[in-house]
C-alpha cells in the first residue's frame, strides 16, 4: 500500500514535470494493479482516473500541460534530430519560439519524408534497438526505430490499458492474427499480456480456416478459460474470418470469444455487426500506428474515435491547406508524440494521412470516453477522389451485402461522367448489381461495375489480409488423406 | 466503582467494540484506493511506526500530542461514518463529538469526557480495522503484526516503564489513545493498539477462514482480556499489564490452526462472493491423459473430443472436433486431443505395460476386463498413418 502510494506520487510528479517516466515504477504499478484485481476482483472505484481520458481535466490545465510537453518535444527534436535540425535552419525558425500557439509555423512532416530516410528522424542521443517496419498496403514500408525505454514503456502502458480499459485478466487467452512481421505490435502485446498474466497465441495472418479452428479449440490450461477469449485482428482479416465462419456454418456456441479488438484498417458497421453475430463477441474498434506509438485511439459507444491527449499533440488539418479543419469538416490526423514517451524516432506534426471528421458543433461529447478528444472514426486514407467517397462510406454500403465476398475488394476510378465503383464479386449477376447500386445510390458515383477477378480492378486493392503467411496445417490438395481399408 | 465493576465494564466495552466492527464489516463497504492492497512491507512500516512513536510522544508537549491524536481520531471517525450516514453528516457528527469532548474537558465533566472520548476512539477503531480488513490485509499479515508487537509490548509495558510513562503523560488528556473506564494515572483501560488488534483479528480471520474463525478470534481475544484483567482486580499485579504479549501468540496460534485446517486464505473477492473465475471446471473433470488414452484406441486419425470418459466428437481439426461434439448435443467443453498415428503410442500402451497411458486408460474404463478389451481392439487395428477421409476443416465430421 505504501509502495503503491509512493509510485503513484512519483508518476504524478513525472507527468507534471514532462520528463522521462520511470519504467520500473510503471511496471510496479501494473503489478500493483494486477494484485489489486486478484485480491478484490476489480480495481478501486476511481481507477479510471489512471487511464488517459479517465477524468475530465480542466481545459486550461490541459492546455498548459500540452504546451509544456510540446515545447520540450520541439526543442529536443530541433537539437538532436537531423531532419528537424535542418528544417529549423532552413526555415529560420528558433525552436524556442514554437509553442502551442505558434505550432502552425512548422510544416507537417509528410509520411514520404520518413519513408525516404527513417534514420534522419532518429535522435543522435538515442540508443535504437529495434527497427519496426509498418505492414501498410501502399507498398513501401515505413521504418521506425525504437529504444528499449520506448518498448518497455509502451508495454507497461498497454498492460494498464488491457487491465483497466479492456478488463483483460490472467484467466483470458488472447489470439493475435496480426502479421508476424508487425514486430512492434507483436512485441508490445506479448510483453503487456505477460505483465497481465493472460495467455497469448501469436498465429500470424494465416488462412482464416486455421484461425477459426484455433478459436474453437478447447485448451485445458490451469487458471485459464477453456477457449480463446480475445482476438486481435485487422479489419480485412476479420472480413475473411466472418466470411469463412458464415460459409462453413460455425455457431457462436463453438467459440468462447468475449472481445474482438480490431485495428489497422477501417472497420465498417455492417462488418462489426456480422462479426458480433457469427462469433458472439463484442467488437471493439481501435486505432494505432507504429509511427505514433504509444498514442492509441478507441472508438466509443457513440461512434467517436477518442485519442489520448496525454501522449501526443493531435491536430485535424485540412489535407490540402494544412490549416485546422473546422467543426464537421474532414481533415487528416496530424500527430506529435511527446518526448516523454518517445526518445528515438521523433516526429513533429506527423501527417498520418488518415482522414477523420471533426465533430460538428462546439458541445463536448457525452459518451463514456468524453475526457479524451474526439473525432469521427477513421474515414479512410486521404485520396484525390470526392470527399464523400471515403473508404468508410463505400465499405459501410458494400459489407452489408452478404453476397459480396469478404474481405471487400473495390476501386474507385474516374469515368467520363464521374467516379465509377468497381467491386469484386464471386458470381456477378444483374440482380446483385442492382442490389449494390441501390445500396450505393447516395454516393456520388456515375456507375457500379462488378468484376469476378480482382486483377481486373483499375487499380490494385490491397488489404492487410493479403499478408497471408504459409502454413503446413492445411493439407495440400495433392495429398488428400485416404481412409485405410478395414 | 469497584475495580471488578470497572474491569467488567471494560470487558463489555471491548466486546461491544468487536461486535460493532464485525457488524460494520458485514454491512458497510468502504471505498478503497484505485490501486493497492496490503503487502508485507506495509506491516514492516506499521511495526516500525508503532514501536518508534511512543518515545517521541513522551518528548512532545501534551497539547500537541492531544491535537495529533484528535486529528487522527476525528479523521478515522469521519471515515467510518461517511459510508453509513454520508460524508457531510459523518463529518458533522464527528465534529460535534469532538466539540463535546473539548467542552466536557474544559468544563470538568470527567465521566462525560471519558465516555465521549471512548466513543470517538471506538468509532475510529471500527473505521481503521475495517479499512485494513477491506483493503486486503490478510490474516497472515495481522498474525505477523501481532507476533512482532507481542515482545515489544512485553518490553515496553512489562519490563520497562515506557507505557507507564505514556499513561502518566496522557492522564487527564481529552483525546488520549486509550479506551478507559476511569481517569487518573492508573486507569483501567485498553490502549489503542490493544483495541485495534482485538477488533481487527476477528475481521480478517472471518474474511480469510470463515465465520467460525471470526467468532473464535473474538472469544479468545476477550478471554485474554479477562485473564489480563484478573491480575489488577485480584491485586496480584500493580501497574500496566502487556495485553498484546498474551494476545499476540494467541493470534499466531489461531492463524496456524486455521491455515492448517482450512488451507490458503480466501481473497477479499472470494469472501465477498464476487469472484469471476474460469467456469467451475468447464471440462467436468475430464483428464487430458485419459482422453489421450481413449484417443489412442480410436480408429481414424484426426482429433477426438472426449467428455465424460468417452469420445463425443471427431474431426480432422481440433476446433472441428469441438464443433462435432457441440452438434451432437454436448454443450460442455470437451477435452480435445489428437489421435496419434498407431505405433507412436504403442510402447506406452502395450497390454501389460506400465506407461502413463495404460494406467490412465485403466482409470478411464474402470481397469480390468474393460481395459483388456480395449487393448485387444487396439491390437487388432494396426494400420499406420491412416486418416479419415474428408476436407479440412470445412467438412468437420
Amino acid at each position: 500500500m505504501f509502495g503503491t502510494m509512493i509510485r503513484q506520487i512519483q508518476y504524478g510528479a513525472q507527468m507534471l514535470r514532462g520528463g522521462r517516466l520511470a519504467v520500473s515504477g510503471l511496471q510496479g504499478t501494473v503489478a500493483d494493479l494486477r494484485a489489486t484485481i486478484e485480491e478484490f476482483g476489480e480495481p478501486g472505484e476511481e481507477a479510471a482516473v489512471m487511464l488517459p481520458g479517465g477524468t475530465e481535466p480542466d481545459p486550461q490545465i490541459q492546455r498548459t500541460m500540452a504546451d509544456r510537453r510540446l515545447k520540450l518535444t520541439v526543442r529536443h527534436a530541433a537539437a538532436h534530430v537531423p531532419y528537424y535540425r535542418h528544417l529549423f535552419a532552413e526555415l529560420g525558425l528558433n525552436p524556442q519560439d514554437i509553442s502551442l500557439d505558434t505550432l502552425a509555423l512548422l510544416p507537417p512532416t509528410p509520411k514520404s519524408a520518413l519513408r525516404a530516410a527513417s534514420s534522419a528522424f532518429v535522435s543522435v542521443r538515442s540508443e535504437p534497438v529495434l527497427l519496426a517496419q509498418t505492414t501498410g498496403t501502399t507498398g513501401i514500408p515505413t521504418s521506425v526505430w525504437f529504444s528499449q525505454y520506448e518498448l518497455e514503456l509502451a508495454a507497461a502502458l498497454s498492460a494498464m490499458s488491457f487491465l483497466m480499459g479492456s478488463a483483460l485478466r490472467s484467466r483470458h487467452i488472447v489470439l493475435s492474427t496480426i502479421s508476424s512481421r508487425a514486430t512492434l505490435a507483436k512485441l508490445t502485446v506479448q510483453r503487456a499480456l505477460a505483465m497481465v498474466g493472460a495467455g497469448f497465441i501469436a498465429m500470424g495472418t494465416v488462412d482464416p480456416r486455421i484461425i477459426i479452428d484455433r478459436l474453437a479449440t478447447p485448451m485445458r490450461l490451469p487458471g485459464k478459460e477453456p477457449q480463446v477469449t480475445h482476438l486481435i485482428v485487422t479489419a480485412s482479416a476479420l472480413g475473411g474470418l466472418v466470411q469463412t465462419a458464415e460459409r462453413d456454418g460455425w455457431d457462436p456456441a463453438d467459440f468462447g470469444l468475449w472481445q474482438i479488438l480490431v485495428g489497422g484498417e477501417v472497420l465498417s458497421d455492417p462488418l462489426r455487426s456480422r462479426a458480433e453475430e457469427v462469433f458472439g463477441a463484442q467488437v471493439t474498434d481501435t486505432y494505432s500506428m507504429t509511427e505514433t506509438m504509444p498514442t492509441a485511439g478507441l472508438a466509443c459507444e457513440e461512434g467517436h474515435l477518442h485519442l489520448s491527449a496525454e501522449q501526443a499533440h493531435i491536430e485535424v488539418l485540412d489535407p490540402l491547406t494544412h490549416t485546422p479543419a473546422g467543426p464537421g469538416e474532414t481533415g487528416t490526423l496530424v500527430v506529435t508524440p511527446y518526448t516523454q514517451y518517445r526518445d528515438t524516432t521523433l516526429l513533429l506534426r506527423y501527417d498520418t494521412g488518415d482522414l477523420v471528421r471533426r465533430l460538428p458543433g462546439t458541445e463536448p461529447p457525452t459518451c463514456s470516453l468524453r475526457g479524451m478528444p474526439a473525432t469521427s472514426r477513421i474515414l479512410g486514407r486521404n485520396t484525390n477522389g470526392p470527399a464523400e467517397l471515403t473508404q468508410r462510406a463505400v465499405l459501410d454500403r458494400l459489407q452489408g451485402e452478404r453476397r459480396l465476398p469478404l474481405p471487400t475488394r473495390y476501386a474507385v476510378s474516374p469515368g467520363p461522367d464521374g467516379p465509377r465503383l468497381y467491386v469484386v464479386a464471386d458470381r456477378p449477376s444483374a440482380a446483385l448489381l442492382a442490389h449494390v447500386e441501390k445500396r450505393c445510390a447516395d454516393l456520388p458515383l456515375s456507375g457500379v461495375v462488378l468484376l469476378e477477378d480482382p486483377d481486373e480492378l483499375p487499380e490494385p486493392c490491397r488489404v492487410r489480409a493479403d499478408l497471408t503467411e504459409h502454413s503446413f496445417e492445411l493439407p495440400s490438395p495433392r495429398h488428400q488423406p485416404v481412409r485405410s481399408a478395414r | 466503582m469497584s475495580q471488578l465493576a470497572q474491569a467488567l465494564t471494560l470487558l463489555a466495552a471491548l466486546a461491544a467494540l468487536i461486535a460493532l466492527a464485525a457488524l460494520y464489516l458485514r454491512r458497510v463497504r468502504m471505498p478503497r484506493p484505485p490501486v493497492g492492497r496490503f503487502v508485507r512491507s506495509d506491516i514492516a512500516v506499521m511495526t516500525v511506526t508503532l514501536v518508534s512513536m511512543p518515545p517521541i510522544y513522551l518528548h512532545l508537549p501534551r497539547a500537541l500530542t492531544a491535537c495529533a491524536f484528535g486529528a487522527v481520531f476525528l479523521g478515522a471517525c469521519s471515515m467510518a461514518l461517511a459510508p453509513v450516514v454520508g460524508g457531510r453528516r459523518g463529518a458533522a457528527v464527528t465534529l460535534t463529538l469532538g466539540a463535546f469532548i473539548l467542552t466536557a474537558h474544559l468544563a470538568g465533566w470527567v465521566p462525560a469526557r471519558i465516555a465521549a472520548g471512548d466513543l470517538l476512539l471506538a468509532l475510529a477503531v471500527v473505521g481503521v480495522s475495517n479499512l485494513w480488513a477491506q483493503t486486503g490485509m490478510t490474516a497472515g499479515q495481522v498474525a505477523a503484526l501481532a507476533g512482532l508487537l507481542a515482545p515489544y509490548d512485553l518490553l515496553a509495558t512489562g519490563l520497562t516503564s515506557v507505557t507507564a510513562q505514556l499513561v502518566h503523560h496522557f492522564a487527564g488528556m481529552p483525546l488520549g489513545p486509550m479506551l478507559a473506564v476511569n481517569d487518573g494515572t492508573s486507569p483501567i483501560g485498553a490502549g489503542l493498539g490493544d483495541c485495534l488488534m482485538l477488533a481487527l483479528w476477528p475481521l480478517v480471520a472471518a474474511k480469510a477462514f470463515g465465520r467460525a474463525a471470526g467468532w473464535c478470534g473474538a472469544i479468545i481475544g476477550l478471554c485474554v482480556v479477562s485473564v489480563v484483567l484478573t491480575g489488577p482486580v485480584a491485586g496480584w499485579v500493580h501497574g500496566g499489564v502487556p495485553l498484546l504479549t498474551g494476545l499476540g501468540p494467541c493470534i499466531v496460534a489461531q492463524y496456524a490452526y486455521w491455515r492448517t485446517r482450512r488451507g490458503p486464505e480466501r481473497r477479499t473477492v472470494d469472501w465477498r462472493g464476487t469472484a469471476v473465475e474460469p467456469s467451475t471446471d468447464p471440462f467436468h473433470e475430464q483428464d487430458v491423459a485419459v482422453a489421450l488414452a481413449i484417443a489412442d484406441q480410436h480408429r481414424d486419425a484426426g482429433w477426438l473430443a472426449v467428455a465424460e470418459g468417452r469420445a463425443v466428437g471427431h474431426a480432422l481439426s481440433p476446433g472441428g472436433a469441438r464443433r462435432t461434439a457441440r452438434e451432437a448435443g454436448h454443450t460442455a467443453v470437451p477435452v480435445v486431443v489428437a489421435v496419434r498415428p498407431h505405433g507412436t503410442a504403442a510402447k506406452a500402451n502395450t497390454p501389460g505395460g506400465s506407461g502413463a497411458g495404460q494406467s490412465a486408460l485403466s482409470r478411464a474404463v474402470g481397469g480390468g476386463a474393460d481395459a483388456e478389451r480395449i487393448a485387444r481392439v487396439r491390437q487388432s487395428h494396426t494400420g499406420a498413418g491412416e486418416v479419415a477421409a474428408g476436407e479440412w476443416p470445412r467438412n468437420l465430421g
